[in-house]
């Protein structure tokens, strides 16, 4: 791997199909010569809540239907809008949230410390009421009881009564939900194997570990067969043995045409089995699509190359110098084709230009060229190549979800990353505005 | 129906897994180990198998009476009324802090059950301690009587509303305070601050009310001092107007009218100290109508149990063949006290099941209604 200078180079990523990406130049560079404007975190928004295609065909149509009819049961999971939250007149935990989950989908919300998510999941679980709220549960009203029939809830850092066994917690709280004896103790076996927890059915609960506690709290959640799953912070304490097993029921859940909504910090295991994803921030939704969408516009080629001779890389002058080379090369051999931006600032580490309506980002050692064609990048190679440059790797590259998660959160007037929460009686965050 | 069922299980676990819970059972059965071991026949009280000769035995006091009035003063009295009701407030004081804790509420909240009927199940199964424990203790009297006495008495199974009712005073408030603060020591403080403060208003009414009787029958024999030296004072007066031989003279007049005089300023002195005692009274009643009367509610078992002739006989039994230098005693001291002895009684009997359970179910409903729309507005 060659190593940058740059600090934002020692953000590695890691992309979907596990390759460790050199790739540190940060989308804002193009996004600024694109624009001539800093973008903030919202500019990532894709925006949409309409429902895609898929959801007509969606396999939750094949699925359980329901006594509340067919209209709930052609309704999205999850559809809410303009959701606002301020607790006790002080803290805005929620400032007009939108969200849509679709059924035979997973759905993750991203967000960091005090966003807001816990305080969503609460709303949509009516643990927390509105200040506003319009939109439906599986066809009905946010908060209407009898659908939480069909609802499964595990809540972040649940506590399960400690005199209960593994057993008894998924009975009593199946009974709660309304689940018939005679299936209770059927699904209360298959589910216990299903989350390997079988040998601990009958053991207090007080004697569980946090990973066990968490499996037993899966299977809680799914007792009552639901059609939505609501996970706060799921492989919480599991390991990583545990958090496959994991994976691998929300999977079975999604392609059995249930809704899996799952609120997590881990972006890696969003990232393994989201269909969707939302990020949140101080109380809004400032981006939401598929991986895919939200990921399009990062994607890009990785050119890493050497000069020919043993030139010093040691101080920023020579670095600039050794850049200018590159970018005196890339001129000779493209000619009027490739537009260097005009001015670089003066700590400016790579030089921006354009070819062929393609972004470029030229660095001393490295180069970003936006684009998956791999067409256009062979102009490139062929002109470093004839300036003698010596080509060390080439690689398609994209934003990995924690890219994204990065740039939602930081402020992208300061670069810093924002503070956790609400911060202040005006702010946000739901574990602060708790009563 | 099945939620319910689930609650009231999840309850009977939540309940089962406590010390105090077994603790409490123990000393109940302890309690009733002791009613095995007391009997007794025409020459006094038998312990185990041994005879203790007293002045209490068959020919003063029934079988029946003896164990109706050793279950209804010590049985209920004492261990339910003082021992099983403190253990119940100390262990049921956590039962919705612990139900409220954050991590646990949620699991419970969503669920298609609404707030108010979760919570109120939640109230009414947190009073399954005391009907468990009361139960063993009645059912377990019960059966040692009857077989230790030859006394079948199913009346003792009327102590299981009625000290469940007296306790749910207590746990209301309990159930209140924990629902607001979620913290035990809160809800254990103030039941068992209530519990004080009902006592005490409960002590404070039976003393006032015997003063205020005792001051009553003062005043009433003062007032007929009053009226018979009235009489004497218009009768010798009209004697010495007539001139009738014997008749008093203007010194003695002028005395029997100072004595007339004197006894009015007693009379009067006893109205105000009556009406001082009333006052008082009926500041500690007023107090009381708003608070549970726990006492007066566990004493309906002795009054359900024990009609008032037997309690009178009782009474009466007590205060005979003790002799002729204590009947005199009696007769010099002991007829005031005795008087208001019974009129306190009467007094106190006189009060109406809707004046101690009412108003007490009206503190009750008040706590649980408070706390039901507590917990059903509030965001967890």
């Amino acid at each position: 791997m060659v190593c940058f200078d740059p600090p934002s180079a020692r953000r590695g990523s890691t992309g979907p199909i596990g390759v460790v990406m050199a790739t540190p130049l940060p989308e804002s560079w193009f996004t600024k010569a694109r624009t001539g404007n800093a973008r903030g975190p919202a500019a990532l928004s894709c925006g949409s809540m309409d429902a895609p295609e898929s959801i007509i065909t969606s396999p939750a149509h094949e699925g359980p239907t329901s006594a509340t009819g067919e209209a709930s049961v052609l309704a999205p999971a999850i559809d809410v809008r303009n959701v606002e939250k301020m607790y006790r007149g002080k803290t805005h935990a929620l400032r007009g949230v939108s969200l849509r989950v679709n059924r035979g989908e997973i759905f993750g919300l991203l967000g960091p410390n005090g966003a807001g998510k816990s305080t969503l999941v609460k709303i949509l679980m009516s643990v927390v009421s509105p200040t506003r709220c319009e939109g439906t549960v599986l066809g009905m009203p946010v908060g209407h009881k009898p659908t939480f029939a069909r609802v499964g809830y595990l809540p972040e850092h649940h506590r399960f009564p400690e005199y209960l066994s593994g057993a008894q917690v998924l009975d009593y709280f199946a009974a709660l939900s309304n689940v018939p004896r005679a299936l209770r103790r059927e699904r209360c076996d298959e589910l216990l194997k299903l989350v390997g927890m079988q040998d601990w059915a009958n053991v207090r609960v007080k004697r569980y570990s946090k990973g066990m506690r968490q499996r037993i709290g899966l299977a809680q959640a799914l007792m009552n067969d639901p059609d939505l799953i609501i996970l706060d912070e799921p492989t919480d304490g599991v390991d990583p043995v545990g958090r496959l097993e994991i994976r691998k029921v929300l999977l079975k859940q999604k392609e059995l045409g249930k809704a899996v909504f799952v609120n997590s910090h881990l972006l890696s295991e969003l990232e393994l089995v989201c269909d969707r994803v939302a990020i949140m921030v101080k109380g809004r939704v400032t981006s939401q699509g598929t991986l895919d969408e939200l990921t399009r516009e990062g994607r890009k080629h990785e050119i890493t190359y050497s000069m020919p001779e043993e030139l010093g890389t040691t101080t920023d002058e020579q670095r600039a110098e050794v850049r200018a080379r590159v970018v005196s090369l890339l001129l000779e051999h493209l000619g009027d084709a490739l537009h260097p931006a005009p001015r670089a600032k003066a700590d400016q580490t790579y030089q921006l230009a354009t070819l062929n309506g393609v972004d470029l980002a030229i660095a001393y050692n490295a180069m970003s060229v936006h684009t998956l064609d791999a067409r256009a990048v062979q102009p490139i190679i062929d002109a470093l190549r004839k300036g003698g440059v010596v080509i060390r790797s080439v690689r398609e590259s994209r934003r990995s979800l924690e890219d994204l998660f990065m740039e939602a959160v930081t402020d992208p007037t300061t670069g810093e990353t924002m503070s956790v929460g609400a911060g202040g009686g005006d702010g946000d965050g739901g574990a602060g505005g708790k009563n | 129906m099945r939620q319910t069922l689930a609650i009231l299980i999840d309850s009977y676990r939540d309940l089962s897994h406590r010390k105090l819970f077994w603790i409490s059972i123990v000393l109940s059965l302890l309690v009733v180990l002791i009613f095995a071991a007391l009997g007794i026949n025409e020459k006094g009280i038998v312990i185990l198998w041994f005879e203790v000769p007293m002045v209490v035995n068959t020919t003063i006091v029934s079988e029946s009476l003896f164990y109706k009035v050793l279950f209804a003063n010590f049985g209920v009295g004492v261990w339910l009324a003082l021992g099983a009701v403190g253990l119940a407030v100390v262990s049921t004081a956590s039962i919705m802090p612990d139900f409220l804790a954050s991590g646990t509420v949620e699991l419970s909240l969503a669920r298609p059950i609404a707030r108010w009927r979760l919570f109120l199940t939640r109230y009414f199964a947190g009073l399954l301690f005391v009907v468990l424990q009361v139960t063993v203790f009645c059912v377990a009297s019960m059966l040692v009587i009857g077989i230790r006495g030859k006394e079948w008495l199913p009346g003792i199974l009327l102590a299981i509303p009625i000290v469940t009712l007296a306790f749910s005073f207590l746990y209301s408030l309990s159930v209140l305070v924990g629902t607001i603060t979620r913290s035990t020591i809160a809800a254990v403080m103030a039941a068992a601050g209530l519990w004080f403060v009902g006592g005490m208003l409960a002590t404070a009414d039976v003393v006032l009310l015997r003063a205020g009787i005792g001051n009553q029958i003062q005043y009433e024999r003062a007032q007929k001092d009053v009226e018979t030296r009235r009489v004497q004072l218009d009768a010798e007066t009209k004697r010495a107007g007539s001139g009738e031989a014997g008749a008093k003279n203007e010194q003695e007049l002028k005395e029997l009218k100072e004595r007339l005089e004197r006894s009015e300023r007693d009379a009067e002195g006893e109205k105000r100290d009556l009406n001082n005692i009333d006052r008082w009274h009926r500041m500690i009643l007023t107090a009381r109508l708003v608070l549970p009367k726990t006492g007066e509610t566990l004493a309906l078992v002795e009054q359900a149990m024990i009609s008032t002739a037997e309690m009178e006989g009782l009474f009466q039994s007590n205060n005979r063949d003790d002799g002729l230098e204590a009947r005199g005693r009696r007769a010099r001291f002991g007829a005031r006290e005795q008087e208001i002895d019974n009129r306190t009684r009467r007094a106190m009997a006189d009060r109406s099941l809707a004046w101690i359970i009412g108003t007490s179910l009206m503190f009750e409903f008040f706590c649980v209604a408070l706390a039901t729309w507590i917990f059903s507005r509030r965001d967890y």
